[in-house]
């Protein structure tokens, strides 16, 4: 798994490309470079799925960890372009619930605007 | 931008761009009452000289006309834009003031009781209309900065007024002050226009504001009703009328004995002039430099208290040793504090009101309510004269201390309805994420749906395993079956019998009634623990776990060992399998533990706890096991020389526990100042406080560490603040407003341990990303909850002010001793 950071309207955007899984990591995590931006003052994290084949239960943990210390300070944390396997997923498990995913970026940025 | 001089700043209150407004508020107060102080001796000495004391409460009483004046007032107020009814009522005293001025010399024997009557009515209406401007410009935190500076202004017109009065008034040229008088009403109207004009530059409407425009049907009875209607109001309504009553028994007091002092006699209207310059001076110095300081230092609650409590032993002084001191004494008491101190506090108790209603609102209890008080304290007074001994000066003055005790109760009850109040103007804008993704989503259910989806790559056993599973916590619904049932690209897949290597076709195993999938649950986990199955599995078992090659294998055996009996000889092998090199091995095993819950297996599992892929799914397994870890963990975290991740997840977990055994672990080591785990322990502590608030967090080990962390707030803000710029100086600055930002967090959440959680943390989002208003009220909520020397330090930190003022400030502070 890649994980690429950019910035822009002061949200910070993750591009991750591969699989979200505990055999794929490297020494820091999803959540620990989430962490990062969220002790640097950051509180808009989106993370863009467009090259996430897949995740597996690390995946959901990352993902759900990194929402709640964004939302414990008071930030958002939200996903774009997942894909519609994935986001099949997401919806019989609940996790739509909790965690708000847009098809495009545009409109996920434009989301944190409007928050 | 201009920034006023320290001077006006320090001790006045003034910030950058509010001079203007300031001083036209200050002049136009000094406007209005410099001529009620020319015109009221004149108003008592007349009244005293024609129709002496003993007529005091028929005097008193006419208050009540006040009212049909006040309901007058509340049609035309509706009607009008403000400016506009403001300017009139100018008007209006500028030509009866003159009318007066030309009937005096008539010597009609009632003139001093209408004249009593119309001055009651001038400075109502007045004095009013310009506490109603006040409350429409500034909001709570600027209201309580300046109400000190240009509230002197009114009290330094008074002196003015009064001075001139017992300087220039004879015996028998007294109402000749009236003209001018009238003259300095008339100026008055100039610094209005200029409040009116710079508002109207500033974007608010001269139209009758939308609160007027929704008074238009609602005439005095509508002002009534918006009290009647509201508990708060009520109490304000109720302390009014107790301290008018209070106040009518303090004036007949002191005139009673002022009546028959001789050397006061010879000429009454000087007398008073004096008297009321004298009383005003005091007035001015108290209201100038201290009642600011007074509200800020003491808060609403304690000065509230001061009035009624002076007044109380001035009234018993009197009841037992009446005397000239004493009477000047209570009447100056009375007097200066409610011009300065207790009007400033009594106004602020408006503020949290609604703009609308506090406007019915004022209507009724200030310039009615207000007036009828002397006319129930007038009745009072006549009753207790018909009763044997009633005109005594001792009986008025015990009975004007009981009033003063049922003064002082109300005023208790207010102030902590004003803070209630407050708590409501604060939306709390987020609340702890933990219990809002408890609340929606079945955490563990998602991941094991995620797990049999990647399963099924690996191998059918798995991947029946997991449906074992989902069916086993019954969260293989409907829903969830159809989507696993769906084509992937997957082969076909055994059942569930293919864990004791029988074959049947499909994708998802066809079940049937609830009865059947639980006899399935039962019969699986018997056939685990027959010790026939043990016996044959164990050589297996062995096998695999001692193969590094063969993975799947190690993590299909894993995974069963979860469902065997703990004291199974099988599980042994659990130790293995849980250092295993493979983190997608050793996460089935981690899995397993926390099912058996044994616990020689958590030393292991704190071990794996350092390893970042298999971080969660540890702290998942720990929280499983539950509170009686509580030890396991708290040594974790007391141990310097384990990694810091594993520390942070130990407190984390204890956090998630919410038992008192974990807090005092937590405030344990909060207490032996880590600072590195400060942030996650404080959050921790934060996470316990939102969902226990009943169990106990020691204030003195809180208080310690949140002495420490505001330290560290104000030495973090002054390094950033003197280190020379850089190279990466926007770096380095995101880096600093992280810093400060994480340790005012901190401090938030002490102090929400201490406090009430709620309203702390309302108060910090509110500050952090709320409005203006909403700021002022989070901070006037912090002013009235937290106690003085914790306000002191936290209010610096929080509230607006120039960057080189909070740096002195800083100072100040660090160089003071905290253990006090």
């Amino acid at each position: 798994m890649n994980i690429h950071k950019r910035e822009q309207d002061s949200v910070v955007i993750f591009d991750i490309e591969g699989e979200i899984k505990r055999s794929d990591i490297t020494d820091v995590t999803l959540h620990q470079l989430v962490k990062e931006q969220l002790e640097a003052g950051k509180k808009h994290i989106l993370l863009n799925f467009q090259k996430v084949d897949f995740i597996d239960s690390f995946g959901v943990g990352e993902i759900l960890a990194s929402y709640i210390s964004t939302h414990n300070l008071g930030g958002r944390l939200k996903i774009a372009r997942i894909s519609k396997k994935l986001y099949l997923v997401f919806q019989i498990t609940m996790l739509t619930k909790v965690l708000e995913i847009f098809d495009e970026e545009e409109r996920a940025l434009d989301s944190f605007l409007k928050d | 931008m201009n920034r006023p001089s320290p001077f006006l700043s320090k001790f006045l209150g003034i910030k950058p761009g509010e001079a203007g407004l300031a001083f036209s508020f200050f002049i136009y107060f000094f406007l209005i009452t410099a001529p009620f102080y020319i015109i009221k001796p004149i108003r008592d000495a007349s009244f005293l000289d024609e129709l002496g004391s003993r007529n005091l409460p028929y005097a008193y009483a006419t208050a009540f006309i006040v009212g049909l004046v006040v309901a007058l007032h509340s049609k035309i107020q509706a009607r009008l834009p403000r400016s506009a009814l403001i300017t009139g009522s100018l008007v209006f005293f500028v030509l009866t003031t003159l009318a007066f001025w030309l009937l005096f010399p008539l010597d009609w024997k009632w003139l001093p009781l209408a004249f009593w009557m119309w001055a009651n009515i001038f400075v109502v209406v007045l004095v009013t209309q310009f506490w109603i401007a006040v409350n429409d410009v500034f909001n709570p935190r600027e209201a309580k900065r300046l109400i000190g500076f240009f509230g002197s202004g009114g009290i330094l017109g008074g002196i003015v007024g009064a001075l001139s009065t017992g300087l220039l008034a004879g015996r028998e040229n007294a109402p000749k002050l009236l003209l001018p008088a009238a003259v300095i009403l008339a100026a008055s109207i100039l610094p209005v226009r200029a409040i009116f004009r710079r508002r109207e530059r500033g974007g608010a409407s001269e139209q009758p504001s939308r609160a007027a425009g929704t008074e238009e049907k609602a005439g005095f009875k509508a002002c009534f009703d918006t009290v009647r209607r509201d508990r708060y109001l009520r109490l304000l309504a109720a302390v009014v009328l107790v301290t008018g009553i209070v106040s009518t028994f303090a004036d007949f007091q002191s005139k009673n004995i002022i009546e028959h002092w001789p050397a006061a006699r010879m000429n009454l209207t000087s007398f008073f002039g004096f008297f009321n310059a004298g009383l005003l001076v005091f007035s001015f110095l108290l209201q100038l430099l201290m009642t600011s300081n007074i509200i800020e230092r003491y808060g609403l609650r304690l000065t509230l208290l001061l009035h009624p409590a002076l007044l109380l032993l001035c009234s018993l002084g009197i009841a037992f040793w009446p005397g000239i001191i004493l009477a000047v004494g209570i009447k100056g008491t009375d007097k200066s504090l409610s011009y300065s101190v207790n009007q400033s506090a009594r106004e602020l108790l408006y503020i949290p009101v609604r703009p609308d209603v506090k406007y019915r609102a004022k209507i009724f209890i200030d310039m009615f309510l207000n007036r009828f008080s002397r006319t129930f304290g007038a009745a009072v007074l006549l009753v207790l004269f018909l009763l044997p001994g009633g005109r005594s000066i001792t009986l008025v003055s015990l009975v004007a201390a009981a009033f003063i005790g049922g003064w002082i109760v109300l005023n208790q009850k207010a102030s902590g309805e004003y803070v209630n109040l407050l708590k409501t103007k604060l939306e709390s804008r987020w609340g702890r994420a933990e219990k809002l993704v408890a609340d929606r989503v079945d955490v563990e259910s998602a991941k094991l749906v995620f797990d049999a989806l990647d399963s099924r790559k690996r191998s059918p056993i798995l991947y029946a395993q997991h449906l074992f599973e989902l069916l086993a916590q019954n969260k293989l619904t409907p829903e969830v079956r159809t989507f696993l049932a769906t084509s992937m690209d997957e082969a076909r897949i055994t059942s569930l019998g293919g864990l004791f290597e029988s074959e049947s076709a499909g994708w998802v195993p066809e079940l049937g009634r609830p009865e059947e999938d639980d006899a399935l649950k039962t019969d699986v986990r018997e056939i685990l623990n027959l010790n026939v199955y043990q016996e044959a599995m164990k050589g297996y078992v062995d096998k695999v776990v001692s193969d590094p090659k063969d993975k799947v294998s190690r993590m299909e055996v894993a995974k069963s060992l979860g469902w065997m009996d703990s004291g199974s000889p099988l599980t042994r092998a659990l130790e293995d399998l849980l250092q295993d090199e493979s983190v997608e091995v050793a996460r089935y095993a981690i899995d397993s533990a926390a099912r058996l819950g044994r616990r020689e297996d958590v030393p292991l599992l704190l071990d794996r706890l350092r390893d970042p892929a298999l971080a969660e799914d540890v702290r998942s397994a720990l929280e499983r096991y539950g509170p009686r870890i509580s030890g396991a963990l708290a040594d974790a975290l007391a141990d310097p020389a384990e990694k810091l991740s594993v520390r942070e997840q130990a407190a984390s977990i204890l956090a998630a526990f919410g038992t008192q055994e974990a807090v005092d672990y937590l405030l344990g080591e909060l207490a032996r100042g880590s600072g590195e785990l400060t942030e996650e322990i404080v959050d921790g502590l934060d996470r316990v406080k939102a969902a226990k608030p009943d169990l106990a967090f020691p204030a003195d080990v809180v208080r310690e560490s949140l002495h420490r962390e505001m330290q560290s707030y104000l030495l973090a803000y002054l390094a950033g603040h003197s280190a020379p710029a850089s190279a990466d100086a926007r770096a380095e600055g995101t880096a600093h407003e992280g810093k400060l930002g994480s340790s005012l967090r901190n401090i938030f959440r002490l102090l929400g341990l201490l406090f009430p959680h709620d309203d702390i943390q309302r108060a910090h989002q509110n500050i952090l990303s709320g409005t203006q208003e909403s700021t002022a009220y989070a901070l006037e909520l912090l002013d009235n909850v937290l106690p003085r020397d914790l306000r002191e330090l936290l209010l610096p930190i929080v509230e607006d002010m120039p960057v080189e003022e909070r740096v002195r400030r800083f100072r100040a502070m660090l160089s003071m001793n905290w253990s006090e």
